[in-house]
């Protein structure tokens, strides 16, 4: 019979009671576990149809990390729509990393705890504007563009989705993460008119 | 030679596998094991909601409760369609929400149809679903409450799944979508119902007071494990 003890505590592997299997946890090479403990799992919506023209390259949605953890993307769903007058021309939309600035405008987000029991999020901020209206950007700094979403115009009564899964991995190095006091931003690319629409959410968690 | 056993209570050996050799082992992380040792079975339902009166912004249609058990959501897939004839210049958005109800026991919604969950697989567990309920309204509107019973508490909606404009009889060409809230083998965090508390599909309006034809259909199933 042998006990298998830490050599640097008094701590003995487990080997649970029924299933007579040993309790393990799986690290990398670097000794960093693939699953660190998290603060909490969260969600937020993405809605809005735009009921104007907004400019190019504005910042309709926008979530910036808190600055003490930070933030896991797990999963991007964007879902682009259109009702409005047919035309010859495509909607566009872009997912950027921000930092340096906070947006402000619209309206605030909540996110939502997938489970209750978590802590509330430790955003510093989450908003966007449910008509499309850009929101006030003065001294973010934006890197180039890392995914992009849109429908075509052409009749109205398209939709077109796209799902950005950062989970194809046990791993958790591919998630898309923000550092303390990065964001994350959804920007029109070109013009926005009236009719087009973008649904969907983000999912995260932070640690 | 040595047996390998438990080390606070030694009434657990390390089973080895005839044959293979393989040792036994859990994955766990630091909040527990990766694979629910305590499931009570996986199920699922499907819901299907056409509209036959006008959708409106904030409509409750479908939802489930859980009960003592924690329900794991694991997958929940979507398409949103319409088959009505409108020019409404509006899209319509289906989300989830999570809800609260302070007592759980006294049946949630009189109106609406009872919908019974089906286990994945005969066999994996030899006890009924624990869920409160699962009701809905086939023909769209808002679920309401048991008049006297405590209200119920709607979180703001964590993500919206689907959508369709109006302006096109026969519905938007969008492919079923799957909300991927689980299974991950990093064990984790799943969208989560604890007692008192449930999930909850709703209808968002931009601009909330237009009035919509009916044909809006939403259509899908819902996948979860009790634990």
């Amino acid at each position: 019979m042998a006990v298998i003890k830490s050599g640097a505590s008094a701590d003995t592997l487990t080997i649970d009671a029924t299933s007579k299997a040993a309790r393990m946890t799986l690290y990398g090479p670097d000794g960093i576990a693939v699953r660190p403990t998290i603060q909490g799992a969260y969600m937020a919506p993405i809605n809005m149809r735009f009921t104007g023209t907004t400019a190019a390259n504005s910042t309709v949605w926008a979530l910036r990390n808190g600055a003490t953890y930070s933030t896991y993307i797990r999963r991007i769903f964007l879902m682009a729509g259109f009702d409005g007058t047919a035309a010859g021309s495509t909607s566009q939309y872009e997912l950027r990393r921000f930092n340096t600035a906070t947006p402000s405008g619209g309206a605030s987000v909540t996110a939502i705890k997938k489970d209750t029991a978590f802590g509330g999020s430790t955003l510093a901020d989450l908003r966007q504007d449910t008509t499309g209206a850009a929101l006030t950007v003065t001294s973010l700094v934006f890197e180039t563009a890392f995914a992009s979403a849109g429908v075509a115009r052409g009749a109205t009564g398209g939709t077109s989705q796209i799902m950005l899964d950062f989970t194809t991995s046990p791993e958790t190095r591919p998630f898309f993460v923000l550092a303390p006091n990065e964001g994350l931003c959804i920007r029109n690319s070109i013009v926005a008119v009236v009719g087009d629409s973008l649904s969907g959410f983000v999912e995260w968690e932070e640690r | 030679m040595a047996i390998i056993s438990d080390g606070q209570n030694r009434d657990a050996e390390l089973r080895i596998q005839p044959g293979g050799g393989n040792g036994r082992v859990t994955l766990y992380n630091q909040e527990g094991p990766i694979v629910f040792n305590a499931s009570f079975g996986r199920r699922i339902t499907p819901f299907l909601i056409r509209c036959t009166g006008t959708p409106t912004d904030v409509d409750h249609s479908w939802l489930l409760r859980a009960g003592a058990r924690d329900v794991l959501i694991r997958r929940l897939a979507f398409a949103v369609q319409t088959d009505g004839f409108g020019a409404t210049a509006t899209p319509l958005f289906v989300g989830l929400a999570r809800f609260q109800c302070a007592n759980p026991i006294v049946a949630l919604s009189q109106a609406g149809t009872s919908e019974m969950p089906i286990i994945t697989k005969q066999g994996f567990s030899s006890l009924p679903s624990d869920i409160k309920e699962i009701k809905y309204l086939p023909g769209g509107g808002n679920l309401t409450n048991v008049a006297g019973t405590p209200s119920v508490v709607y979180e703001n909606v964590m993500g919206f799944i689907g959508s369709t404009p109006f302006t096109t009889r026969g519905g938007t060409p969008m492919p079923s979508h799957t909300l991927a809230l689980g299974p991950s083998f990093d064990g984790m965090p799943l969208l989560t119902l604890h007692d008192g508390e449930g999930a909850a599909l709703q209808v968002t309006i931009p601009g909330g007071a237009v009035t919509l034809a009916t044909g809006a259909t939403y259509r899908g199933f819902i996948e979860w494990e009790e634990v």
